[in-house]
């Protein structure tokens, strides 16, 4: 019950501003919260966490914790923390860190406090940002629209079966997997099944949207030794219900669809650029005069965008 | 016929229709810019009339239409023309999910290619797709013609009642209780008919007509008594 | 055997034959001894004769069985494991029959957006029931009972019948997935508008008419060849989710220039949610069917089986409207198997604005009355106990499209009993409200009433009698 969008961008840019745009066009689809993967400039060495504390009266100590927990794994501070000033209960972090040794039993090890803060991504490039309210508030809170970058996702909730808190909101980083992100419309029929599944696999599960399902499932089927485009195929057939969602990571943006031809995302591609959204009328903010749309309407698509940036790269 | 260009940009959707209305009652022909494709243009138009969206449309344009023709330059999102009595509504490029769903009467004339589901539960009237037809066409259609002169996506004409899905093209698979039937030669001259009165080229066309099959239209008894309970 | 239980006592006299101690006591010959007459009832727990005669109906027909009417399921609660708490000491009751109390109940005027909210008299109105379903003279005759009580009706999924439009002072105009007859002309004579989401007696399944209904008249009104068993489609042809039903409710607005309340109908599954979205995605008033609710045909299965029960759905129904504070904006009308103004005084307690009742309408006006006795006979069932709505053969004319069977509703005296009835019942309501101290039905609270049972204290949150608060875990 969402509004999701997708960007890329031939070189970086605006790519904050235009997701908030694409998002704002789609409030209408929800706006219980908002989030934003985006792929910023990486940092000449280490990696970016994002981080959301759910009680501002323990930000010192739960952020001395994460710290801790970052030092013992043989990373560390690179610069100051930038913390949001707003006068919510839950507070957003952003940390530039020394890579950890290992990124999975540091995630393992940080996520055993997630009940007071919870790390929301961590990677060279991604920063997930997400709040409550619709994309203008959340955009003006979190200053989304000066942020450069190559690529992005954004993501409007309309909570369906789980609660409207900041944390249900999407998008959803495929922990352990640094840099891989998730945004999904629609309802998963089998994610109980999925989710007992995992869990005794040892995942662990931020909360009860079925949309975390699909980050978790796409990171398993990866360990598995899948391909993005293998586990993108796969998943049309193993996860019910239905779906469009897209899965972001350095390299470009996925797509899968459920098999009944149901959840829209209409896309507008030119000279390595990317716009994709829920609703062709987000497409106007960006591209006012361009229709020559292509509508992924049918059922059981999959597809992969490539960044441009990184083709020219390698 | 005098014309009225309306802008939609980011005004009020209701205001937007009120001067539709006002303006067709006027007698104006309207023209609309900046269309932005903004769902729900053109609601409930009168019964004559002229309206042309410059650019492309979202949702439910020309939903519940009465008699108004309507042209849209670009695109239209999903319902194009749903629950529609009369009318025409002309869709230059690609018309999205369920186009003229649950329609009545009037025509709908899709210049590019359908969406999913076009024709679902329709009553009556004709929708004609110049390019191909999506996934599940004509799904539970009452009556009425969809006819395409491209191909026809997966499970067309999927559990239909007694509407008709013409196909001039390749069909990728029929849907549930599908059948292709060969057209009597007094029907395809009605449909040529059609075409030639929308301006379309006159030639030979291969057509498969898809009917239902009839199976799923009664459960397994016609005897009352069987449906009383032990 | 192991342990030595014989014996060697003897008799003094002769040891009797075996015979003898098996059958002298007056057990049947022929069943073997040892077997309790009891047994002539059946002990089995899991096959009951009930169950059995479900495994032999499957058997011979190879498919489920239909049927109309409503939850035969024995496990469902009822209102009656809660009671009301009337002022005694601690609140001053009115006088019951004195004293006003106000029924006045207005549907759909929170969000502000509607011209002309639903104004009804009494907080109670007829639920859908279709033409099709029921026959054109019940729909007339229910419409004029519900006119002269000063509230609604409801189309149901078959179109708007033109008897009803004329009967019904106000009629709330059914949008459901089939869109049968829809078009504009239609809605602009509706005085609010029902996009159907679901309904308590088979929730995520469409409508279903039998081929014996699907009569011409009947067809016509939903573009059907006359005499296929119609299953409706259960999916919207042009929304898919709440998301897009956000644009179709601004597309009806837009199309009725704001006039009439719409109104979003569910099956009571998971209300929590359910009634937050439908309130989120613009509706203004939110109708929530339990389970009991009753329908014309119906696969058994899920009559009994699907939906959780009116009692357990109010209160996260009400809760999800505050959740995301919309409980003053939106309205909130329950249904499913309501039978007299006690459980609509609960329902209003618990924390709905409004109640419908189907099946207890069409028993004020007829249904299963102790007429045409041979006819009910013929059908394998007695006044009382009839539940073959799904026939179309009704004995009272009710649930037929048989011109003979539809004569015998005697439209005037009919209207007149639904109009007695649901007078009736109001005043049960305002007895309640006013023994609670209540100036307002709509004024009745959780706090009025006590739980008679663990069970219906989990279910709805009220107070267990005598322990004073909820019964949790």
């Amino acid at each position: 019950m969402c509004g999701i969008a997708g960007r890329i961008l031939n070189q970086e840019g605006g790519v904050g501003r235009d997701l908030v745009e694409l998002m704002d066009a789609q409030a209408h689809r929800g706006a219980d919260s908002t989030g934003f993967a985006i792929y910023t400039k990486p940092l000449p060495e280490g990696g970016k966490v994002r981080l959301m504390g759910f009680d501002r009266r323990n930000l010192n100590s739960d952020l001395d914790d994460v710290i801790k927990i970052l030092k013992s794994h043989g990373s560390d501070l690179l610069t100051d923390p930038q913390i949001d000033d707003a006068s919510t209960t839950h507070y957003s972090v952003r940390l530039e860190v020394r890579e950890p040794a290992n990124v999975e039993s540091w995630i393992a090890e940080a996520d055993l406090i997630s009940n007071r803060i919870e790390v929301l991504s961590y990677g060279i490039s991604l920063e997930i940002i997400k709040d409550v309210g619709d994309a203008k508030a959340v955009a003006d809170k979190h200053n989304l629209r000066i942020m450069q970058g190559t690529h992005g996702l954004g993501h409007a909730r309309l909570a369906t079966e789980s609660d409207v808190s900041p944390k249900a909101s999407h998008p959803f980083w495929a922990r352990p997997f640094p840099d891989v992100a998730i945004v999904h419309n629609g309802q998963i029929t089998n994610y109980y099944l999925w989710r007992d599944k995992l869990e005794l696999q040892g995942y662990r599960f931020m909360t009860e949207n079925d949309s975390e399902l699909l980050a978790v499932w796409i990171s398993d089927q990866k360990r598995k030794g899948l391909s993005l485009q293998q586990a993108l195929i796969k998943s049309v057939s193993e996860i019910d219900g239905v779906f469009t969602f897209m899965i972001s990571d350095l390299n470009g943006i996925g797509l899968a669809k459920d098999r009944f031809a149901m959840k829209p995302l209409v896309t507008l591609e030119s000279e390595g650029e990317l716009i994709a959204a829920t609703e062709e009328q987000a497409v106007r903010r960006i591209a006012p005069d361009r229709w020559d749309v292509f509508n992924y309407d049918g059922p059981s698509m999959t597809q992969i965008w490539p960044l441009r940036t990184i083709e020219a790269a390698a | 016929m005098s014309e009225k260009v309306i802008q939609v940009g980011h005004r009020d959707i209701r205001i937007i229709n009120q001067e539709f209305l006002a303006a067709l009652e006027a007698g104006y022909s309207v023209v609309v810019t900046d269309t932005l494709s903004r769902h729900n243009l053109g609601v409930g138009l009168p019964q004559s009339g002229k309206i042309h969206f410059d650019g492309s449309v979202g949702y439910y344009c020309g939903g519940l239409n009465t008699g108004t023709d309507v042209r849209v330059e670009n695109n239209a999102g999903w319902g194009t023309g749903e629950a529609m009595s009369g009318g025409t509504i002309t869709v230059n490029g690609y018309s999205g999910m369920s186009t003229g769903a649950a329609m009545l009467g009037g025509l709908i004339h899709v210049k590019g290619d359908c969406g999913p589901r076009c024709g679902v539960a329709m009553k009556a009237g004709d929708i004609v797709v110049e390019g191909n037809l999506g996934y599940q066409a004509g799904f539970m259609a009452h009556r009425g013609r969809i006819i395409a002169l491209g191909g026809a996506g997966p499970s067309c004409g999927d559990a239909l009642w007694e509407a008709e899905v013409w196909v001039a093209g390749d069909i990728e698979s029929l849907g549930v209780d599908a059948k292709i039937v060969e057209p009597e030669a007094e029907e395809v001259e009605e449909i040529n008919a059609l075409l030639k009165q929308l301006g379309l080229e006159e030639r030979f066309r291969d057509w498969r007509k898809i009917v239902s099959e009839q199976k799923l239209w009664y459960f397994e008894s016609r005897d009352a008594n069987s449906w009383l309970m032990i | 055997m192991a342990d030595d239980l014989n014996s060697t006592y003897e008799y003094p006299f002769p040891m009797p034959s075996e015979e003898e101690v098996a059958y002298s006591d007056g057990a049947i010959k022929g069943r073997t001894p040892g077997s309790p007459s009891a047994y002539d009832k059946g002990g089995s727990t899991r096959w009951t004769p009930d169950a059995i005669a479900e495994v032999q109906a499957l058997a011979q027909l190879g498919r489920y069985q239909v049927r109309g009417y409503n939850c035969f399921n024995q496990r469902m609660p009822t209102f009656d494991d809660l009671t009301f708490v009337p002022a005694t000491m601690t609140r001053l009751p009115l006088e019951g029959y004195r004293e006003s109390c106000d029924m006045t109940t207005v549907l759909g005027a929170g969000t502000g957006l509607v011209e002309k909210p639903l104004e009804l008299k009494i907080p109670i109105y007829v639920a859908s029931m279709s033409f099709g379903a029921l026959s054109a003279s019940a729909k007339a005759a229910i419409g004029y009972g519900a006119s002269k009580a000063g509230t609604m009706t409801c189309t149901g999924e078959g179109g708007m019948l033109e008897d009803e439009r004329e009967a019904s002072q106000k009629l709330v105009y059914q949008l459901t997935p089939a869109r049968y007859g829809v078009d504009l002309e239609h809605i602009r004579k509706a005085d609010g508008l029902e996009l159907v989401v679901g309904q308590g007696a088979k929730p995520g399944t469409g409508g279903l008419l039998l081929g014996m209904k699907v009569v011409e008249r009947v067809s016509k009104m939903r573009s059907l060849p006359a005499g296929v068993d119609q299953r409706s489609t259960v999916r919207h042809p042009d929304f898919l989710g709440a998301d897009d039903m956000a644009v179709k409710i601004e597309e009806l607005r837009i199309a009725t220039n704001y006039k009439v309340p719409i109104l979003v109908k569910m099956g009571a599954t998971r209300p929590r949610f359910d009634v937050a979205i439908a309130a989120k995605a613009g509706a203004d008033i939110v109708v929530l069917d339990g389970a009991e609710g009753g329908t014309g045909a119906s696969p058994e299965l899920l009559l009994n089986h699907t939906g959780i029960p009116c009692l357990s759905a109010i209160r996260p129904a009400r809760q999800a409207l505050e959740d995301c504070g919309m409980s003053d904006k939106v309205s909130l009308v329950v249904s499913g198997g309501i039978r007299t103004g006690v459980d609509v005084a609960k329902c209003l307690a618990l924390g709905a604005d409004a109640v419908m009742i189907g099946n207890a309408a069409m028993i004020a006006l007829g249904c299963n009355s102790p007429r045409y006795e041979e006819d009910y006979h013929a059908l394998g069932t007695s006044p009382g106990a009839c539940h073959h709505c799904h026939t179309g053969m009704c004995p009272v004319g009710i649930t037929t499209q048989n011109k003979e069977l539809e004569k015998r509703v005697n439209i005037a005296a009919g209207a007149e009993r639904v109009y007695r009835f649901l007078t009736a019942i109001a005043m049960e309501v305002t007895m309640l409200a006013k023994a609670c101290g209540k100036s307002s039905v709509h004024n009745l609270e959780v706090e009025d009433l006590r739980a008679l049972s663990f069970e219906a204290s989990a279910f709805t949150g009220v107070k267990m009698a005598g322990l004073d608060r909820a019964f949790t875990w």
